[in-house]
């Protein structure tokens, strides 16, 4: 019975990394930038919100209000991001990560200022903060039903519509899409806002699971980061199936051997990496 | 020639320095080896670590656990080290090198992280969260009854991290450095020749794994202290850092650096205390913009005007 609770913390946990994930796993496939400061923009996220809210629980719209607000900063500090490598352009791939790391140190060694190195939490909001079947968190049960939501979203318009189609042939031969005429610019830059906008709103949504302290910003990058290299670059579902994957090593795996829990991620990555260098559904680059 | 010269300045410190500058020079020496030994994985090798700092975690608790359990002889503790390190490369390695670019750089992320999380859940062995406090100060071949413990030290490390050096040397110099380089530039063409990828590339880890071991057991034979942020992304950055300031195809630009920066560090560290961490990340960002090749890059194009 315990063992059920603990696969569904792992859903849970996996729905939170799938959206920190998904844009990360975009923002490679287009920019051909792998974006190292994705941690600190879910940390950016959780201490804005932190710091708007006081710590203390709210109204749901309120709540809503200020998880939106904390997205649109995650847009705006998306710009940045891009702004700041576009100098880089024509430098190697490495030069660019490097460079969101260094900014990615510069954010949360900001906030952790701003706050404090310390443990912060905020509760869940009025009406989310009760239990179902008698004391499961009901919290919990939203956080998978938001990503859920936000999964079938980014399914449905990159499979679904025009601006989809967009960025998938931008994956597959920007050369190509620039020659009919598509901006291929301004698709890009899109992509990175919203994948910044989807980190920060990660970071408020998982705010009542994983406490406010330094070096949440590496934590979770490096959960991000594994869920993209057991899934492939660039692919939705990889993300899906990965998050799922490190949802479940995480907590079940974490109850059945603490000790052992470290070394299994490292198993699961192994493994998948022996199986296919690229990913499960990761194509060859 | 110049190798030697700088060995026997650097020998000739301890009567020039006193206690606490000799310390400082100490600790950064270490870092100069373990930066080197990351620029060759990153420079020579182009494979960009982001994980390195594991590798001087595992030398540092291989030594210190030795210290506390087996021997106080810091020859024996560095032969545990290296082993230690030798052993993680091989095992991380294997799978490591078998991916590319950013996927390396993403699975050395990953694995120093994960080693993190060894570290601080095993408690029992490493002491947890606390670290591993208690290690006995490391004997010396008796040399350090008859001189001021500092001094001896520093001697011992110098030697180390001359060593560590001339193998980085030689292996970059010998037909191995060729290799690495050659499945740098064209993996293709070196899989032509008869070469395996991965082996060579394992190799190239497996080097700069060892050495970067031994650094780490001067580390905790220094401190006599080893805690689980000695592994994470923060010194591998550090480190990193040091490699891009230093130049990542030098040897001598990154310990140069190292030196520099572990001064600088830990003079200011009363003053500034976290807030270091802000003006490594502000260093960082300015290599990358500024110093493409770092130092060593400045210092060549001199060369190349005059």
């Amino acid at each position: 019975m315990s063992l059920l609770v603990n696969a569904f913390d792992g859903l849970a946990f996996g729905a939170l990394l799938f959206v920190l994930a998904v844009g990360l796993t975009l923002i490679y496939g287009m920019l051909d930038v792998l974006n190292l400061a994705h941690g600190a923009l879910y940390m950016a996220g959780g201490y804005i919100a932190y710091l708007l809210l006081g710590g203390a629980s709210v109204s749901l719209g309120l709540w809503a209000g200020a998880a939106l607000l904390v997205a649109a900063l995650g847009v705006a500090l998306g710009g940045v991001l891009s702004a700041a490598i576009l100098p880089l352009r024509g430098r190697g791939h490495l030069d660019q990560a490097l460079l969101t790391l260094g900014l990615a140190i510069l954010l949360s060694e900001f906030l952790l200022g701003v706050v404090d190195r310390g443990f912060h939490t905020l509760p869940p909001p009025d009406g989310l903060d009760g239990s179902v079947l008698g004391s499961y968190p009901l919290y919990r049960v939203a956080v998978i039903a938001a990503g859920l939501v936000i999964g079938g979203i980014v399914y449905w318009i990159f499979e679904r519509t025009r601006a989809g189609a967009l960025v998938r042939a931008a994956v597959d031969d920007p050369g190509m899409l620039a020659a009919i005429g598509v901006n291929v610019a301004r698709v890009r830059l899109s992509v990175m806002l919203a994948g910044c906008g989807l980190a920060t709103f990660a970071g408020v949504l998982g705010l009542p699971l994983l406490n406010l302290r330094a070096g949440l910003d590496s934590e979770v990058l490096v959960l991000a980061l594994i869920v993209i290299v057991i899934g492939g670059l660039a692919s939705i579902r990889g993300a899906v199936v990965g998050a799922l994957l490190v949802g479940q090593v995480q907590t079940v795996g974490v109850a059945l051997a603490p000790e052992l829990a470290a070394y299994l991620l490292f198993a699961v990555m192994a493994a998948v990496l022996l199986w296919n260098p690229s990913g499960m559904f990761g194509r060859a680059r | 020639m110049r190798a030697i010269l700088a060995a026997a300045v650097l020998a000739a410190m301890p009567f020039v320095l006193g206690a606490y500058q000799l310390s400082l020079l100490t600790g950064g020496l270490a870092y100069g080896l373990m930066a080197a030994s990351l620029a060759l994985l990153v420079g020579h090798a182009g494979l960009p670590s982001l994980g390195h700092a594991a590798f001087l975690g595992v030398g540092a608790y291989a030594a210190g656990l030795t210290a506390k359990h087996l021997s106080e002889s810091a020859v024996v503790q560095l032969g545990a080290a290296v082993l230690a390190g030798v052993v993680f490369a091989l095992v991380t390695g294997w799978f490591a090198v078998r991916t590319r670019g950013f996927f390396f750089l993403m699975f050395t992320l990953a694995i120093g992280e994960i080693a993190v999380q060894a570290a601080t859940r095993s408690g029992r062995v490493t002491g947890g969260d606390n670290g591993l406090s208690g290690i006995p100060v490391s004997t010396l071949f008796g040399l350090e009854t008859a001189m001021p413990y500092v001094v001896v030290f520093y001697w011992w490390a110098l030697a180390v991290v001359a060593a560590g050096f001339a193998v980085l040397a030689a292996v970059r110099r010998g037909p191995l450095g060729a290799a690495i380089a050659g499945t740098r530039e064209n993996e293709a063409r070196m899989a032509a020749f008869g070469y395996s990828v991965p082996g060579v590339r394992l190799a190239a880890v497996t080097v700069a794994g060892a050495v970067c071991a031994a650094g780490g057991a001067l580390v905790a034979q220094k401190d006599t202290f080893v805690a689980p942020t000695h592994l994470g992304v923060g010194v591998s950055v550090l480190l990193l850092v040091m490699v891009l300031l230093g130049g990542r195809d030098s040897l001598a630009g990154p310990a140069l650096a190292a030196v520099g920066l572990i001064a600088l560090r830990d003079v200011t560290s009363g003053a500034l205390g976290d807030k270091w961490l802000l003006v490594e990340g502000a260093l960082f960002v300015l290599c990358v913009y500024l110093l493409p090749e770092g130092l060593a890059g400045l210092w060549r194009k001199r060369a190349r005007a005059a």
